[in-house]
């Protein structure tokens, strides 16, 4: 009896906490060079109405690797970067559409879905080293073309945007 | 079978199919082949998409221009006119169009453009740009700073687009190339597999027409055998109709042998009678050997024939198994005697007094076994015994064990084949028609039974026959089984009969039964006389000259009433079934077997309604069935049943008939009367007679005494009859004068005189046939 009561008390007590830390979280801003501008429907900033990331805070999130063939390289690349959606969660992105777009303006529209649906990766480094803006860089948005046939066709090819510059939640 | 694939057809189900599959395999593997290869550009063209090509190049294009406008804008800095470009901005741009260059570099089907001019140029141009730019962006800073250089990048920047702008012509060139030759090969390929595929409908087209031909061939054949099958059948059917139709014909004929057989047998005992000589005497002997092994082989085939036309009907009745063993015995020892063999007939205590059996067809069965044991025995002893047959309520076992010539194996399995004799050499010495074991055997079947041997050479054999013989009430006790004759009612007897020795007998019988009989030879005569008096009853033989048995009954079913529903026993010795059917079809009331037997007319006028049944009489052996027994022996030179007829006559009687007997005895007819039925049937011939108190000569003595008019008439009547067909004249003559004077009413009735008359012939002529020493049989 006791013990049950004691349990329900801390199950509030925890879920207020959770609450009340939601606001309380503003994202620091970047120490570094900023390498992504994210905007729109997000529910924190630290530049305006935007979100800026540098490197590091990229880095700071859960790491995801794997190694797929790509239309473009003759070998299999292994990239490394933080899940697409653990970036919208970081930045409480709500919406249905990201429009992305790249260094040589390269833009594409990538449903918010996909972000659950695949592990789709915000690469920032391609066989271990960083990448560099002559190699795509720096930071490439790659679906695990391997791990699903689905996913060998134009529709994530066009989504897999290099030279990564910005991200527009909609 | 009739139909050999021919040609082509010939070239069957195996060769078709074997052919077919290789067809499918040819025309199969290269179409696997084409989609295989289809699968393989899909996949690589999903991974290596080619209008990257033309997009990779477009893009180098593109961003090379903006690089080169970026640059140019620094180079040439018109103040306001423009956004400053920083050092960043700027190297980025250079970062971005390079990354554009090592895509086009790494282009997986770069292959597609490696040997045009204008890539080569291309990448030529490029690199040499590189080799000049990369030193100046490794500094941006001053490279922005230092407006000589950086108009001299503008130069070689702008320099480089037309190299550019010409390779992104070329990859589209080279994409409609490439797209070209894939749709070329698609269309190949197509053209191919369409017309695999159309082999390949043919192919199945063929198997299918190869199949439906195979099908057809099949139900061909299967019809064929069909037809076959019934031609068969029916073939069968006419060979057993056949058959059936021999055995009918067989029964018939052996039959119709039979009976003027016996004619000759009793004409050979009477020659035998007259002197002979010694040479003649042997002759006769001879002959009559030979008419009696004769006779045994025709009741056999008879017997085989009714049997195989599956016509032989048991006729069961209460039967006492010791009567039986004892008959069989009595008539066997002499045969086994003589031989100097010991038989000895048991019957088990435990049996029931009283059994439902065929008699003589168990007589039969025994009288087989036991003649062949003492035929193949040549000493020792022949054990007959008669026991429960254990486990079977009704059963009873009839075991015959000989110390005799025994059997092998072989011999064992072929005993109960037609015809099979043991040893063809003993063939001629024992004799016999091989037909005994299988009719004895047919005959315990149907009882419900079968025959066992089981046999040793020299060891002798043992034959085990089991029956099923139901216990029966003992039938009403009787002294005699002959009637009296005041107890059944007096019926007119109207008899249609050719033969005279049957006639004869007959006579004696309806006499005896207390009937009057009125004669006729056939069935016309029947006929007129049914239309002059009235009869109860008709007796027609089945075969008589000019009207037979069942054109007779069927004309008297056709006479004008009354006289039509007259009751019509039909005396046939057909055992043949059909006939009993067509009889009662033409409106035959009932049936007697020939030799007619009292208890066979009795049972037949029972029939008819015209007489009460008087139970009993069914237990003892058939009066008449002499010549059944007499095969019992098989042909065996001294057959029991003839030993019982050499008895009778190897007595002196000519010499008692040489005294005086020409008025006391007419030595022909009663001659033919002996030879005609076993001394017991005799003996109670001559009881009809003479016996006290109950024979015709006491009854009419009675009559007289009580001076009866009316019986007096008809007892003297009934004598008359009797001694008439005895041939005994005298008392014929005596019964005559009694029956005369008696029906003349008015005229004293000389009672005295009578009587001493009758007493004195009868004296007579019982003393005078006692020369004839009817000793009994065996």
């Amino acid at each position: 009896m006791l013990s049950r009561r004691l349990l329900l008390v801390s199950l509030l007590c925890s879920l207020s906490t959770a609450h009340a830390a939601e606001p309380a979280a503003p994202l620091a801003p970047p120490k570094g060079k900023v390498v992504l501008t994210v905007k729109g429907n997000i529910g924190v900033h630290n530049k305006g109405n935007e979100a800026v990331l540098d490197m590091a805070m990229l880095s700071a999130l859960p790491q995801h690797s794997f190694t797929t063939n790509t239309p473009w390289s003759k070998e299999p690349l292994k990239f490394t970067g933080p899940k697409l959606i653990d970036v919208l969660n970081l930045l409480k992105a709500q919406g249905t559409t990201i429009k992305a777009a790249a260094i040589n303006d390269y833009q594409i529209t990538i449903p918010m879905e996909d972000a659950s649906r695949f592990d789709v990766v915000v690469a920032r480094l391609i066989n271990d080293q960083p990448i560099p803006v002559r190699e795509r860089g720096p930071l490439f948005v790659i679906y695990p073309f391997d791990s699903r046939a689905e996913l060998r066709a134009s529709t994530y090819y066009e989504r897999s945007i290099w030279q990564l510059k910005s991200l527009s939640i909609q | 079978m009739n139909s050999k694939p021919t040609g082509m057809a010939r070239w069957r189900t195996r060769q078709w199919v074997l052919a077919i599959t290789v067809l499918l395999l040819v025309t199969l593997t290269p179409l696997v082949w084409i989609q295989w290869q289809q699968f393989q550009v899909m996949k690589n063209l999903s991974t290596h998409q080619v209008d990257s090509l033309t997009w990779q190049a477009y893009q180098l294009e593109r961003e090379t221009a903006r690089l080169a406008y970026a640059v140019h804008v620094t180079a040439h800095e018109h103040a306001g006119l423009t956004e400053p470009v920083d050092a960043d901005e700027l190297t980025q741009r250079y970062d971005v169009f390079l990354s554009r260059i090592q895509l086009i570099a790494d282009l997986p089907r770069r292959d597609l453009l490696e040997n045009t001019t204008a890539f080569r140029e291309a990448l030529r141009e490029t690199k040499a740009f590189m080799a000049f730019a990369d030193p100046l962006f490794a500094e941006p800073a001053g490279l922005i700073a230092d407006q000589a250089r950086m108009q001299d990048l503008s130069r070689r920047v702008e320099s480089l687009q037309p190299y550019l702008a010409e390779l992104t012509r070329e990859s589209t060139r080279a994409a409609n190339r490439f797209m070209d030759e894939r749709n070329r090969q698609l269309h190949e390929q197509s053209v191919l597999v369409i017309v695999l595929a159309a082999v390949q409908t043919t192919a199945l087209l063929l198997f299918v027409v190869v199949l439906v031909r195979h099908v057809r061939w099949q139900q061909r054949q299967y019809t064929r055998l069909q037809d076959l099958s019934q031609e068969v059948s029916r073939a069968k059917d006419a060979a057993e109709a056949g058959n059936h139709g021999k055995s009918v014909f067989l029964a018939n004929m052996s039959h119709e042998i039979r009976t003027p057989f016996q004619g000759v047998l009793g004409m050979l005992n009477l020659l035998d009678e007259t002197p002979l000589s010694g040479q003649q005497r042997d002759y006769v002997q001879t002959a009559r050997d030979s008419a009696q092994h004769l006779l045994g082989v025709l009741n056999d085939i008879l017997d085989v024939s009714t049997m195989e036309s599956g016509t032989l009907r048991l006729s069961v009745a209460p039967v006492q198994l010791r009567d039986v063993a004892q008959d069989v015995e009595g008539l066997m020892r002499a045969t086994a005697r003589e031989k100097g063999i010991t038989l000895d007939v048991k019957v088990d205590e435990s049996l029931p007094a009283w059994v439902m059996a065929d008699a003589t067809r168990l007589r039969q069965i025994l009288f087989n076994l036991i003649g062949n044991a003492i035929k193949f025995t040549n000493n020792g002893t022949i054990a007959a015994s008669i026991g429960p047959w254990k486990g079977e309520p009704d059963g009873v076992t009839i075991v015959v064990r000989d110390t005799g010539i025994g059997m092998d194996e072989d011999t064992l399995s072929q005993l109960f084949t037609r015809f099979y004799q043991a040893d063809n050499s003993l063939r001629r010495r024992v004799g016999g028609t091989g037909l005994g074991l299988e009719i004895s055997r047919n005959l315990a079947r149907m009882m419900g039974g079968d025959i066992a041997v089981s046999s040793q050479p020299g060891q002798g054999s043992t034959f085990t026959v089991t029956l099923r013989l139901p216990a029966a009430q003992a039938p009403h006790a009787k002294g005699q089984h002959q009637d009296s004759p005041g107890r059944t009612r007096r019926l007119k007897v109207l008899v249609a009969e050719d033969h005279p020795i049957n006639l004869k007998y007959m006579n004696i019988l309806l006499e005896q039964m207390g009937h009057d009989a009125v004669f006729c030879e056939n069935g016309q005569e029947a006929l007129q006389l049914l239309g002059r008096q009235a009869f109860d009853v008709v007796l027609l033989d089945y075969h008589m000259p000019v009207l037979d048995g069942l054109a007779t009954a069927q004309a008297i079913r056709a006479l004008p009433a009354p006289v039509n529903e007259i009751k019509i026993v039909l005396v046939t010795a057909d055992v043949v079934n059909d006939t009993r059917k067509r009889a009662l079809e033409v409106g035959v009331n009932a049936f007697t077997s020939k030799p007619l037997q009292m208890t066979d007319l009795r049972r037949a006028l029972e029939e008819c309604g015209l007489t009460e049944p008087l139970g009993d009489v069914g237990s003892r052996p058939a009066p008449l069935d002499l010549p059944r027994q007499a095969k019992t022996g098989t042909g065996a030179p001294t057959g029991p049943a003839q030993s019982a007829q050499t008895a009778l006559l190897d007595t002196n009687w000519r010499e008692v008939l040489g005294q005086d007997s020409g008025n006391l005895i007419d030595s022909e007819s009663y001659i033919e009367i002996l030879s005609m039925m076993p001394s017991d049937v005799h003996a109670e011939l001559l009881g009809t007679l003479f016996a006290k108190p109950e024979g015709t000569v006491h009854a009419l003595i009675d009559a007289l005494a009580r001076a009866d008019r009316a019986e007096v008439e008809h007892q003297a009547h009934r004598l008359k009859g009797s001694a008439m067909l005895m041939g005994f004249r005298a008392i014929v003559a005596v019964a005559t004068r009694a029956e005369k004077l008696a029906s003349e009413e008015g005229a004293a009735l000389p009672v005295a005189e009578l009587t001493q008359d009758i007493v004195a012939a009868a004296d007579s002529t019982q003393e005078a046939i006692k020369g004839f020493a009817l000793h009994p049989a065996g």
